[in-house]
């Protein structure tokens, strides 16, 4: 066994812009990102706390990340909640005097160290939208906790995705995903379907819409609660009852909010929908 | 449920693919002492491949008197301090900013709790390795104090009193750290 | 009285190395002790700090032991001296069989998919010759085999960074019996703390495969009263309504009576307890 103490620094950079322009709320800024070991696997992590996510696949080997970022000015429970437990002991200071200012400057961490990418934006007073060009063989995994969605378009490689706030809207994507929302849609549309471990998409109260390419097989198993499903496969959706014998040897039937399955194309990997109370759309490309 | 200690045995006596199972509920644990003590996470597989290469080819000397864990910690330590000998001219410790000590919760649940969490982290990397593997043996591997005197090779009293001052300067540490926050 | 005193019992008591109550002359003390009450709290919120989860090594951790672990095996059976029957020679083959598989058990999703697909090939072999002419000591030990095998790539599987590969796990171990009860109480932890509603919807129905929960099911109870996600509390109520004692039955009963889940929750319960019997 070799000792690796190879000096690996990590590429970081940390991105602050001085908005300069007095009308605009907003800063913009690109950065290009080079990989370690170009051809070699990627993953990327992306956790913002309020914004939005593009992902774009294509052939290159680098990163290409745009930022424009605005400044928040809601209230923020959250943020209230830090202030107070940290600073308990400390008496209110005045503010007689002085006036409010508001930070204009965007503040985005991205960390590069052999082709794992880290871009995380966690200011909660900062909007940050953020477009990234990505190489299309790319992992991603995308938290993002209030605003706007999260979009992917021409990405192959393995996807994990929650938004608390907006929507997950993915095409162009073969998986793996697994993506969960609360209260808002999942949109994927598959050009292809991966076989190496199943994938799953999950919302409390939204819908999960699906669109599957004509080559896609999968095992598609849908469940619902309170919303309907509606399909456009050739094959049916048949109930996977859960039939076990307990101790005295009766069996008891699953009746509300179970399993229902079609096998496309033969059936395949599993793919999982789940909501709530939202609806299933099952869709075939044309 | 199992007993490791058997498990152990069962390794002494011949038994080797059992040792996967040994493997599979400690490697996790393992690898995050050698990343919480200040070695990068390539270093730190090496090290968990290292200590348990070591557990097979010492399996005969394990007695029993002490639990696997920290038997198995024991080894661990010297596995480190081995490879910091050979490797004199690398430091002891990789750079603060290469320990990824940060917890990743997940974004639905609060904020002000990972901001603390990392406060906490931070905290922990700033203080001594010799006061930082105490508070690591004791709250992150859940050693007792019997196995921890054990491992250190000092009495009760002594480990005692050198937990409070671990903790009083994680303490400090913190307070600085929340100071400069505010 | 000195603070050292209290501090060391309140350590003590936080790493359960020390059971005993805080006593009236300490507790006398620190009444009068701000300080050492500040510091108590931090002690007490520092080791009582979620740090969860932990890092996760890579694949190649696994890959470079389990090959360790396999060369170990070889080297250790080269030593065996052979008996004079023949039977010594047979159980061979499966060991090496089983050394072969292990090492096969490589990082990339696609070569442990053909892993399990080799093993499942294999099962699904010889379950079609149910009268070959192995001896059928050696044809049970290969079964026990291969059922060893998948445990140990769905808690291997179980461990992954990526929820796609939980989920895999999660299959994995729907295809074991769930007999070892350390891949049990590794689907029950996940269960309590993954961050993926869609890994902890798949465990609930990976145990609905368990045919006894045994002391586990005073703690699936629990985590389904504190339960904050919907689904998921959905679906541990329908697991412990289905498969549970007739006391969990009852107690969860109690409990949606008593208005301690969620509303959909006990309607769910109250429209299962209209389901038909066969």
């Amino acid at each position: 066994m070799k000792n690796k103490l190879s000096a690996i620094f990590p590429l970081t950079l940390i991105a602050m812009l001085a908005g300069s322009v007095p009308f605009a709320n907003a800063a913009e800024k690109s950065y290009s990102l080079p990989l370690s070991k170009p051809g070699e696997p990627v993953s990327i992590d992306i956790e913002v706390y309020r914004g939005s996510v593009t992902l774009v696949g294509y052939k290159g080997d680098s990163i290409e990340i745009s930022a424009k970022s605005s400044v928040f000015s809601g209230k923020d429970k959250d943020l209230k909640k830090v202030q107070n437990k940290i600073n308990k002991n400390n008496a209110a200071r005045s503010t007689d005097g002085l006036k409010s200012v508001t930070s204009r400057s965007m503040r985005l961490e991205i960390e590069e160290k052999n082709n794992q990418v880290e871009i995380s934006s966690e200011v909660s007073n900062q909007h940050v939208d953020l477009v990234i060009k990505v190489p299309q063989r790319s992992m991603i995994d995308v938290e993002l906790y209030k605003g706007g969605d999260i979009k992917i378009d021409g990405v192959n490689g393995g996807l994990e995705l929650e938004a608390y706030d907006g929507m997950i809207i993915a095409r162009n994507i073969s998986g793996p995903i697994v993506a969960e929302t609360a209260r808002t849609d999942i949109v994927v549309s598959f050009s292809d379907f991966a076989k190496s471990s199943p994938s799953s998409l999950t919302s409390h109260m939204g819908n999960v819409d699906i669109t599957l390419a004509k080559k896609v097989a999968a095992n598609v198993n849908v469940q619902t609660y309170q919303g309907e499903i509606f399909s456009g496969l050739d094959k049916d959706f048949v109930d996977v009852d859960e039939i076990k014998k307990n101790n005295k040897g009766h069996k008891q039937k699953i009746v509300l909010g179970g399993i229902m399955q079609s096998k496309v194309n033969g059936g395949g990997q599993v793919l999982s929908l789940i909501s709530y109370s939202g609806n299933l759309y099952i869709r075939k490309a044309k | 449920m199992f007993d490791e200690k058997e498990l152990m045995f069962q390794v002494k006596a011949g038994q080797l693919d059992k040792l996967a199972t040994l493997f599979e509920n400690n490697k996790v644990q393992l690898f995050n002492y050698f990343v919480r003590t200040g070695n990068n996470r390539a270093l730190s597989e090496d090290l968990v491949q290292e200590t348990f290469m070591r557990v097979l080819a010492y399996r005969t000397s394990f007695s029993g008197s002490s639990t696997f864990k920290s038997w198995m910690y024991g080894i661990a330590r010297n596995t480190v301090a081995e490879h910091y000998r050979k490797n004199k001219n690398q430091a002891l410790n990789c750079d603060m900013d290469d320990v990824e000590l940060i917890n990743e919760q997940t974004l639905s649940e609060e904020f002000d709790k990972k901001q603390q969490s990392d406060i906490f982290n931070q905290s922990l990397a700033s203080i001594s390795p010799e006061d930082r593997e105490i508070i690591l043996l004791s709250r992150f591997q859940q050693l007792n104090y019997q196995e921890i005197s054990t491992l250190l090779d000092c009495n009760l009293n002594t480990l005692k009193s050198r937990m409070r001052n671990a903790v009083s300067k994680l303490q400090m540490s913190y307070q600085k750290l929340v100071g400069e926050m505010s | 009285m000195k603070n050292q005193t209290i501090i060391d019992w309140k350590i003590a008591s936080l790493a359960n190395n020390d059971n005993s109550e805080l006593s009236e002359e300490m507790a006398k003390y620190l009444q009068n002790n701000r300080q050492l009450q500040e510091e108590l709290l931090f002690i007490e919120h520092f080791w009582t700090n979620d740090v969860k989860p932990l890092i996760m090594p890579s694949d190649k951790l696994d890959v470079n032991f389990y090959q360790m672990l396999s060369r170990a095996q070889s080297a250790q059976q080269q030593a065996m001296q052979p008996t004079e029957n023949g039977s010594s020679y047979s159980t061979e083959q499966p060991l090496s069989l089983m050394d072969k598989v292990k090492s096969w058990f490589m990082p990339s999703p696609i070569a442990q998919f053909a892993t399990l697909a080799f093993v499942f090939v294999l099962g699904f072999n010889l379950n079609q010759k149910p009268n070959n002419n192995k001896n059928s000591n050696e044809y049970s030990a290969l079964q026990q085999d291969i059922s060893s095998l998948t445990t140990v790539l769905a808690m291997s599987m179980l461990q992954k960074d990526s929820a796609s590969e939980r989920l895999s796990g999660v299959a994995y171990s729907r295809q074991t019996d769930l007999s070892n009860p350390l891949l049990v109480e590794q689907l029950i932890a996940l269960l309590a703390r993954d961050k993926s509603t869609s890994v902890r919807l798949a465990i609930i129905k990976s145990l609905s495969e368990l045919k006894y929960f045994g002391s586990s099911e005073q703690q699936l109870l629990t985590m389904a009263t504190q339960e904050e996600s919907l689904l998921v509390q959905i679906e541990l109520c329908r697991l412990l309504l289905n498969y549970g004692s007739v006391d969990i039955k009852r107690s969860l009963a109690e409990q949606a009576n008593q208005q301690q889940l969620k509303p959909e929750v006990r309607e769910f319960i109250k429209a299962q307890s209209l389901a038909s019997y066969i």
